[in-house]
């Protein structure tokens, strides 16, 4: 009999048992929620099931269907790699906060259209995201831990008002979709852009990811900005304006991830790019979009989680993955190269890797005269991560010229991670059709029929030898180790000033007003005090006892008036 | 320390070679369906490549010459 | 026992709980156990208390009859039993912390300062428990008078002057305000009981029912309604336990009850749609009061100070909830008033354990000790979080429930000013609870060899654990409380 019990249930309930376990047993422990999680999955028609009644309504904590199955299987089957890659370190905090992130995200899926639940799970998510940044020892670890906060904190509490307004306005479940144009869904749609990534809130994750730690940077990538796209496809399916937001994405995550000397940052900024084509998808709305959408959302969870594995591979070896260090690694490290390449050549949706058919499935929704600037970005981006994410570290990683000196080596577990996740980012590449059934509009088309095939191969050619050209003229600048601002320096500058000076005016303003007061106060209570021993000579004839008088007698007369009356 | 940009090109701009060359023959020997726009026309693709290669080295320019930070960064990421 | 020897005892127990600790104040250990075990048996009559009027019971108990309808009487009702529940409960952790507090730190006369905390937990059990205003009144006074030593404990100049403000500020505005409004209600009610559904409605003239708001509002200065919130600024002279009784236990939340019990029990909503003017100015007041407090805390670095203002911020959207009058409005209030006494009394005795036991009071300072005592900062983050509205933590529910109260009633600015005041709370307390969980561990944080003890650790942790209660025991909450927005028949 299936058990009504939400996956993410498990992963919650598995990981405060990890903070007590010795080392040896946290990823088994961590890779047996994750498949006892999968299980519950699986094993579980599509429905509804677990009601509680909180707060006078009735809520269900388990709701099963096509679109939260796709994104659970694909997050189940990464936390069972994480679980692997863990074992390559020693830190029993980060893996409980692993383990929160994946269960209030797994949760959050399978609570369905119950908003309130939702909230609480998004939430959830969201302290254990922050809490997997504060685990890192990362020297900028806490300030990012903390920027990352304030942005979770506005998500959170934008969240908690259009839930409230919802609630009010609709009742607690979503029937249909929310009006993003309503105050409350205008709340909600505010909450999921900045989960997702959307331009203005597209720093945090490159923010969050670079200071993390190798599992973290993986943890986070699968388990963040991809519960946004889930609940936008839930919640806001169609909506006009996603389109134009996922092709600003495009095009910042490609501009950074081209530009980028630090290789996780340059993956972050690739996965918000690969984000903006899910939402513009989402925006088409069409079945076919929005199954390329679930499809899509499969592929970038494992791949980018592959990414980052690999990369946290670069990182234990040398210290860093920056493009500028990693000059001859590859003949040091031969596996966890070709991980990272593997990785990458999935990432740019190479023919035979992972995001290719899925990316195929999205050039076909976007094939129409109206969108047809969207299929333009969804190509190019394809080749620009071709040529920056595959081309250009491979070019130092196996370029000549001496190995930096290695500082340490990547674990056994980090290496079977990044080995695990490279595996699945070729077998979906080239038995996509499993992926296909489990999207709730079927995919019938082929991804390897001969013109979607040839055109791929003809792109990703043709961008590899102008790049590779425009590299060797030294047209492209050389590697150095420099940072990017984007628009947190804007946040962190001005933004910040103007609010540190909107609050000292307040605080002046305030200040003053409270001093008025205790100046009033004390002059009332001298003055009380003053009369008060003035009555206390009620026979000395002053002009207190005349005005006291007067008003006993006024007193009298008005009280006989009212008599009267 | 200063190396030599072009020395893994080599085979990377054969394999990229190949795939251009293969694409553009797939292309032009099945049977395709026509084109909603030019840019779905057969030979576009390589174009459309060379442009998106154009735009990244065009980026990373712009980007190193108006965002870059002042001096290198010396932290070194967790290796934990 | 039943439920009126029941609700004789929780009102009797921390006076005989005062009196017993005096009696037994050496040894310290004596006197701990005192103080330790009825606090048990205060918890324990309060679960009591709780279980019988969750099936219905009912008791009144009249201890005289000075005019005419008007008693000096206490009645068992969910308000009250929850408010019973609440003290009895975090009462007992409270009184685990207070030992080992006053063991840590060698505080003078720590049974004198134990008394008075029982004796206030008295008061405000009363308060909740009040039949009528009158009793109220009373039970006001009595809070008051109680917990003004605690203010004074210290004994020092600047405790005197903070002891002086604080008798004045709440003993001025309750005899110049609170009496006269009593009295009027009597002259046009006839009646001073709390009815629900009010006993004002249609009675009051629409500038009676408007000054009668006011003058309540305002005469009920333990909620801290600006600008009679100076108390509450004088009262950080008090040693941390006598803080956490104050804030978290007996003067605020009592308050806080207090203004809902008028708005519920005397004005009701045909009552305070007659005072339409004043309920929307003291809504008004009410929240950008909540903002301008959480703005001020952001720039106190004293943590009893920033906390000081957390609170009084949490009391706000008591109140406006409590204004608000409709059953989600009230709801959204006694969620707050929970949310508000679980998460003040965990900070405030987190904060005591840190000052304890580092020597720690600045906001700064607190960066990095979250490695070398994490259950304690733990359950300060976790408090800290509730205190936001972070769901999905006690606060976020009343924060959700006051936004959609707010919105249902066509007031969408108030809303958004929860809304507002909720983000000056996130940045107070967000970044101090981050930095303390993830700064570098402090060289020789602690001033004492053998660090914190069980009993200033334990009652934290399980006062964030409560924190969470809510998110279980909401829905059972909704109904019990349900008797309390019914009107009667």
């Amino acid at each position: 009999m299936p058990i009504a019990l939400n996956p993410g249930f498990v992963l919650l309930l598995a990981a405060p048992l990890v903070l007590a376990l010795p080392r040896g047993l946290r990823p088994p422990t961590i890779a047996a929620a994750a498949f006892a999680a999968l299980w519950l999955v699986l094993g579980r028609d599509f429905g509804v099931a677990g009601f509680v009644r909180q707060m006078g309504v009735e809520m269900a904590t388990l709701q099963l269907d096509a679109l939260n199955q796709v994104f659970g299987i694909a997050l189940l089957i990464t936390l069972m790699l994480i679980g692997a890659y863990t074992s390559g370190r020693q830190n029993r905090f980060e893996d409980a906060a692993i383990l929160t992130l994946a269960g209030g995200a797994v949760s959050a899926l399978f609570v369905g259209d119950h908003l309130i639940l939702f909230v609480a799970a998004a939430s959830l998510a969201g302290l254990g995201a922050t809490w997997v940044v504060f685990a890192s020892s990362h020297p900028d670890a806490p300030r990012a831990g903390v920027r990352f906060m304030v942005w979770h904190g506005l998500e959170s509490l934008f969240f908690l008002v259009g839930a409230a307004l919802h609630l009010v306005a609709h009742g607690e479940a979503v029937e249909a979709h929310i009006d993003a144009g309503s105050l409350s869904g205008g709340f909600i749609f505010a909450a999921l852009l900045i989960r997702a990534g959307a331009p203005l809130a597209h720093v945090w994750l490159k923010d969050a990811v670079s200071r993390a730690s190798p599992a973290g940077a993986a943890a986070l990538s699968a388990f963040t900005a991809m519960l946004g796209v889930y609940a936008l496809a839930r919640f806001f399916p169609a909506e006009p304006m996603l389109m134009p937001i996922g092709a600003a994405m495009i095009a910042i995550g490609a501009f950074y991830a081209s530009a980028e000397d630090d290789l996780r940052a340059s993956a972050a900024y690739a996965q918000i790019a690969h984000i903006g084509l899910c939402l513009a998808l989402i925006g088409i709305g069409s079945r076919l979009a929005l199954a390329a959408v679930e499809g899509h959302a499969f592929t970038i969870i494992i791949a980018f989680s592959a990414l980052q594995m690999g990369l946290g591979c670069i990182v234990q070896i040398l210290g860093d993955a920056r493009v500028s260090m990693i000059g001859g690694v590859g003949r040091v490290a031969p596996i966890s190269c070709a991980c990272l390449i593997v990785a990458g050549l999935a990432v740019a949706g190479a023919p035979g890797f992972a995001m290719y058919p899925t990316l195929t499935a999205a050039l076909s929704a976007a094939a129409q005269w109206d969108t047809r600037w969207l299929w333009l970005a969804f190509s190019g981006l394809s080749a620009v991560l071709f040529a920056v994410l595959v081309l250009r570290p491979a070019l130092r990683l196996y370029g000549a010229g001496a190995a930096q000196p290695a500082i340490g080596k990547a674990a056994y577990g980090m290496v079977l991670g990044s080995v695990l996740g490279a595996f699945f980012c070729l077998a979906i590449g080239l038995a996509p059709q499993w992926l296909f059934g489990l999207t709730p509009s079927e995919l019938t088309m082929s991804p390897f029929a001969p013109d979607r095939l040839a055109r791929q191969i003809e792109l990703m050619g043709a961008a590899g030898i102008a790049f590779l050209s425009m590299y060797v003229f030294g047209l492209f600048p050389r590697e150095r180790g420099t940072s990017l601002a984007d628009l947190d320096a804007l946040y962190r500058g001005p933004v910040a000033g103007a609010g540190r000076w909107i609050g000292i005016v307040a605080l002046r303003v305030f200040g003053a007003a409270d001093r008025a007061a205790e100046v009033l106060s004390t002059r009332l209570g001298g003055a009380t005090g003053f009369l008060m021993r003035q009555l206390d000579h009620p026979y000395r004839p002053r002009l207190a006892s005349a005005a006291q008088l007067v008003a006993l007698v006024g007193l009298i007369l008005v009280a006989a008036l009212a008599g009267r009356l | 320390m200063k190396t030599s940009r072009s020395g893994a090109a080599g085979p990377w701009f054969v394999l990229c070679l190949a795939l251009l060359a293969g694409g553009i023959g797939l292309e032009f020997a099945a049977d395709i369906a026509p084109a909603f726009w030019v840019g779905a026309k057969p030979g576009a693709a390589a174009a459309i490549g060379a442009g998106a290669a154009a735009f990244a080295v065009i980026s990373a320019n712009l980007a190193r010459f108006i965002l870059a930070g002042r001096g290198e960064r010396s932290d070194d990421a967790d290796r934990s | 026992m039943n439920a009126e020897l029941g609700l004789l005892a929780i009102l009797v127990l921390p006076v005989a709980q005062a009196a017993l600790v005096l009696a037994c104040a050496r040894p310290p250990g004596l006197r701990d156990a005192a103080y330790i075990l009825s606090a048990c048996a205060i918890a324990g009559v309060a679960f009591f208390v709780f279980n019988e009027t969750a099936h219905g019971a009912q008791a009144r108990v009249v201890l005289a009859r000075p005019l005419p309808n008007v008693d000096l009487a206490f009645a068992l009702e969910p308000l009250g039993a929850m408010v019973a529940l609440l003290i009895g409960g975090l009462g007992l952790l409270h009184a685990i912390h207070s030992a080992g507090f006053v063991r840590a730190t060698h505080e003078k006369s720590p049974a004198r300062l134990m008394a008075f905390m029982a004796l206030t937990s008295a008061c405000a059990l009363a308060v909740a428990f009040s039949a009528n205003l009158f009793t109220m009144f009373v039970a006001m006074q009595a809070l008051t008078l109680a917990a003004f030593p605690l203010v004074e404990h210290r004994g020092d100049e600047a405790a005197g002057a903070a002891g002086r403000l604080f008798l004045a500020v709440l003993l001025a505005s309750s005899i110049g305000l609170f009496l006269p409004a009593m009295v009027w209600t009597y002259a046009i009610a006839g009646v001073l009981d709390f009815r629900p559904g009010g006993v004002l409605g249609g009675l009051a003239d629409p500038v009676s029912a408007n000054l009668l708001l006011v003058m309540f509002v305002f005469g009920i200065a333990a909620a801290a309604v600006p600008p009679m919130h100076r108390w509450l600024m004088a009262s950080r002279e008090a040693p941390s336990p006598a803080l956490t009784s104050m804030y978290a236990l007996t003067v605020l939340p009592a308050g806080c009850i207090g203004v809902f019990k008028v708005a519920a029990f005397v004005f009701g909503a045909s009552g305070l749609a007659d005072a339409r003017l004043a309920t929307q100015a003291l809504i008004v007041l009410a929240g950008a009061s909540m903002c301008v407090a959480a703005l001020v805390a952001l720039s106190k670095q004293d943590v009893h100070e920033r906390l000081a203002y957390t609170c009084l911020a949490q009391a706000l959207a008591a109140v406006l909830g409590a204004l608000l009058t409709i059953p989600a409005g009230l709801f959204a209030s006694a969620l707050q008033i929970t949310a508000l006494m679980c998460s003040a009394a965990t900070l405030l005795m987190a904060s005591g354990t840190i000052a304890a036991v580092t020597g720690r009071t600045q906001a700064g300072a607190y960066a990095g000790l979250g490695r070398v005592m994490p259950w304690t900062l733990a359950g300060f983050a976790l408090a800290s979080a509730s205190m936001v509205g972070m769901p999905p933590f006690a606060g976020a529910w009343a924060k959700l429930w006051l936004i959609a109260s707010s919105s249902s009633v066509g007031l969408v600015w108030a809303a958004v000013l929860v809304g507002l005041a909720a983000i000056l709370t996130f940045a107070h307390l967000g970044p101090m609870a981050a930095n303390a969980l993830s700064g570098r561990a402090p060289p020789d944080a602690f001033i004492r060899p053998d660090g914190a003890s069980f009993l200033l650790v334990a009652p934290v942790a399980l006062g964030a654990v409560a924190t969470l209660s809510l998110l279980v025991f909401a829905s059972a909450l909704s109904e019990f409380l349900k008797p309390v927005w019914t009107p009667m028949p």
